[in-house]
């Protein structure tokens, strides 16, 4: 019996730093797997060095957001493998030491204190093992709400796929920001795919929605027609996919796209990815499991 | 043993007598409310009307509450009553978010989150939880589900105990008297 969301900005804040890490780390690991060697070297060396930050960040804001946040340590002494919430501080605590240490193999030689033998071999081993990392992170921050029955609008698997493409399309942005422009077409082509993807997943969990149990179409129905309308249409569909894809294919296409014009595409797809965890974090708890199907 | 309850809404007079005997039992904070008693529609036009449905903790044998708990805080104990540890509870409120019943709440003071706990410490005193008691209208009967003589129990088999949202698949244990 409650008016107030009982989770709220600081939630999906973290979300949002979850998933933007996440796809960090899982760009930064397939550009050194696929680029061998010195191809990417740009998105290799950006991505890892912006991977711990926001999760690290993230996970603080999580903590401080408990009712009793010098308590944290308990999810850590406690065995609970069916608890997503579990499964997750674990996770988060595995990806940012992952994280931390592969991005300090890609320190300058200089800046490093600790000599590390073989660090070119850790450093790929590190990307072989945050790239799944990354993913699973990526996936729980959905996980997390799509397990909830009580909840409508988050109780489908299509939340993953929305939030790891959401993710990777983040994190693609955010590289654009801080590489130079000679490595921002792999970028941009693959933050293309990703957008088309990402509104195509977004269109399907309307659709079902609509047309399964009348619990999801309340859900859906929350989101796109109730206090969340207006972000969600306005600011997640048009300015967060739309309009940041069509700039992006104009540019991959040749067309003779201003600079400052790409820089906005990326600021609007990384405020859209926001957007949309805002948007699902509260409508999805004005979703209430109703009585009959 | 395993404690339930049944709901006979049709004597509800929906006096508030519940809500305050549980409040004042529980020490319950201000705002705050364990229990609660909606009013609604039931039926289909021209035959409708209002149904008054008194609810709290389902007590549910599935409970996704005690599932998702990230600290093993939420338990369910011996007699199948679903309580909470405050010691383990770290105020995550993953809880809250689960319950299709909306029966939990979130205590600023402690950090930790609260709930009915069917008066088991009253229970253990061979004494009916407070909301029970009270009722001026006996609209709620308490008592052994697993006691086939035990009046709950022969309420639920002769009057058909329904049980809400069963969609949520949680298999509550509190059952509304048809």
């Amino acid at each position: 019996m409650h008016d107030e969301p009982s989770w709220g900005l600081l939630i999906v804040i973290y979300l949002f730093c979850g998933g933007l890490s996440a796809g960090a780390m899982m760009l930064s690991a397939t550009a050194m797997l696929l680029g061998r060697g010195d191809r990417y070297t740009a998105i290799v060396r950006r991505g890892a060095f912006l991977a711990p930050l926001p999760v690290i960040a993230g996970t603080a804001l999580l903590v401080f957001d408990l009712g009793r946040p010098l308590l944290f340590w308990k999810l850590f002494v406690a065995l609970r493998p069916l608890s997503p919430m579990w499964i997750g501080s674990w996770l988060l605590a595995l990806f940012s030491a992952v994280t931390l240490f592969y991005a300090y193999l890609q320190l300058p030689a200089r800046w490093r204190r600790w000599r590390v033998p073989h660090g070119d071999a850790w450093a790929r081993r590190l990307a072989v093992a945050g790239l799944p990392l990354g993913l699973a992170v990526a996936v729980y921050t959905a996980v997390l709400l799509g397990v909830l029955v009580a909840r409508p609008l988050w109780n489908t698997p299509a939340l993953a796929v929305l939030f790891v493409l959401s993710a990777l399309s983040s994190a693609a942005a955010a590289l654009m920001l801080i590489t130079p422009a000679a490595e921002h077409p792999a970028l941009s082509r693959a933050d293309i795919v990703l957008i088309a993807a990402e509104t195509l997943t977004l269109g399907g969990l309307l659709f079902y929605g609509v047309v399964s149990s009348s619990s999801a179409r309340h859900g859906v129905g929350v989101l796109a027609a109730g206090d969340c309308a207006l972000p969600f249409w306005l600011g997640v569909v048009l300015l967060g996919l739309l309009v940041p894809g069509g700039i992006e294919v104009r540019a991959a296409r040749a067309h003779r796209v201003p600079r400052a014009l790409v820089t906005l595409a990326a600021w609007l797809v990384l405020a859209g990815g926001f957007l949309l965890r805002y948007v699902v974090v509260y409508a999805g708890q004005q979703s209430v499991l109703l009585r009959g199907l | 043993m395993r404690l339930g309850m049944v709901v006979d809404t049709q004597r509800c007079l929906h006096c508030g007598a519940c809500l305050v005997a549980c409040k004042a039992e529980n020490e319950v904070p201000t705002g705050r409310s364990r229990n609660w008693v909606a009013e609604r529609e039931a039926g289909t036009f021209p035959g409708i009307g209002v149904r008054i449905e008194p609810g709290q903790c389902m007590h549910c044998e599935n409970a996704p509450c005690v599932r998702v708990c990230p600290t093993g805080a939420s338990y369910v104990d011996a007699d199948g009553v679903v309580l909470l540890n405050p010691d383990d509870c770290i105020g995550c409120r993953y809880c809250i978010e689960s319950c299709p019943y909306d029966a939990r709440y979130f205590d600023e003071d402690s950090g930790t989150v609260d709930k009915c706990t069917f008066c088991v410490h009253r229970v253990a005193h061979r004494q009916q939880p407070a909301c029970v008691l009270t009722c001026p209208a006996k609209v709620r009967v308490f008592g052994d589900l697993d006691d086939a003589q035990a009046p709950v129990s022969r309420l639920a088999a002769e009057r058909g105990g329904a049980v809400l949202k069963p969609e949520a698949a949680t298999r509550p244990k509190i059952f509304y008297l048809s």
